[in-house]
């Protein structure tokens, strides 16, 4: 198992596939920030008045982190930052859910195609949150643009 | 988890700087502080009066929340008209364009009845009502729910 999650070329597939999964799912909320906002107002968890701030900001963070995951910058950070985001994602539809509230996650991408608030999607955000544990945890990457900048 | 603060803290300052940059030049943006639009009193009713329309039977309830949502709970009669469903001509062929409609979700920040009752109303159903507070204040109220398969 720990040869299986030190392979540099399964941690690769693992950042692109994150990377590529951040930048859809901001592009999609970035295209539609009001709908974002609403979806955010349903969870009934911030004052409604605050709730453009997240929408404004979040899908660029989410968008930052792709592009890094994807290139191979910034690598650890970025994987933490966007785990720090998705950890706040799920603890939000845990709420959502423990309250029975049935609403849409707002979440702009899914695996499973599921986007309604429901105990799958706290799965599939938390093999998530794994994943980029295990690509924070790493030392040197596969084909990175930090390593360039290592050498130099 | 490791990571360096600086990059961090860099990530957070880019993302912010892009994100009220885009805001304020996009033509998507929205206002930093959100202020709801206040629906016409007109067309919108409490709990009270949408029960009172329940009883009455003059109206048709329109569940805006999606099919298997309804079909765990909703009004009895209401017909299920998901807002977001592409052919809503044909799921209200039945339905005449005279006909006074009153339109729910689960509770008055779901938005889905709202959206419903716009696109409904492009459609020619020009007496159509928002019953805002939902299927949340139906059910606090103990009132009547019917468990069905999608009409």
């Amino acid at each position: 198992m720990k040869e299986l999650i030190d392979n540099k070329y399964l941690i690769f597939i693992l950042r692109l596939a994150a990377g590529f999964f951040f930048i859809y799912a901001a592009q999609s909320k970035l295209f539609n920030m009001a709908g974002f906002a609403q979806a955010i107002r349903a969870y009934e968890i911030i004052p409604d008045s605050l709730s453009t701030l997240p929408a404004i900001i979040f899908p660029w963070i989410e968008l930052y982190c792709g592009v890094l995951l994807l290139v191979g910058f910034y690598t650890r950070s970025s994987a933490s930052v966007a785990a720090v985001l998705m950890i706040l994602f799920t603890v939000n539809i845990l709420i959502a859910l423990l309250r029975g509230l049935e609403i849409d996650c707002g979440c702009g991408a899914s695996i499973s195609g599921i986007d309604r608030v429901s105990w799958s999607k706290i799965t599939e955000n938390s093999f998530i949150i794994l994943i980029l544990f295990l690509i924070s945890s790493r030392k040197s990457f596969f084909l990175a643009l930090e390593n360039k900048r290592k050498v130099n | 988890m490791k990571f360096c603060k600086t990059e961090v803290l860099k990530i957070l300052g880019v993302a912010i700087l892009s994100a009220v940059l885009f805001n304020s030049f996009s033509s998507q943006g929205v206002e930093y502080i959100y202020s709801p639009d206040v629906p016409g009193d007109k067309k919108v009713v409490s709990l009270e009066e949408a029960k009172k329309l329940f009883d009455e039977k003059e109206v048709l309830f329109l569940d805006a929340r999606p099919v298997s949502i309804y079909k765990r709970g909703h009004i009895p009669g209401a017909v299920s008209v998901p807002y977001n469903a592409p052919e809503k001509e044909k799921l209200m062929a039945d339905i005449s364009k005279d006909k006074n409609l009153v339109v729910y979700c689960y509770s008055q920040r779901c938005n889905q009845a709202r959206l419903l009752q716009k696109r409904i109303e492009k459609l020619g159903y020009n007496n159509t009502t928002l019953f805002d507070g939902g299927i949340k204040e139906w059910t606090k109220a103990n009132y009547p729910m019917e468990k069905s398969e999608a009409k």
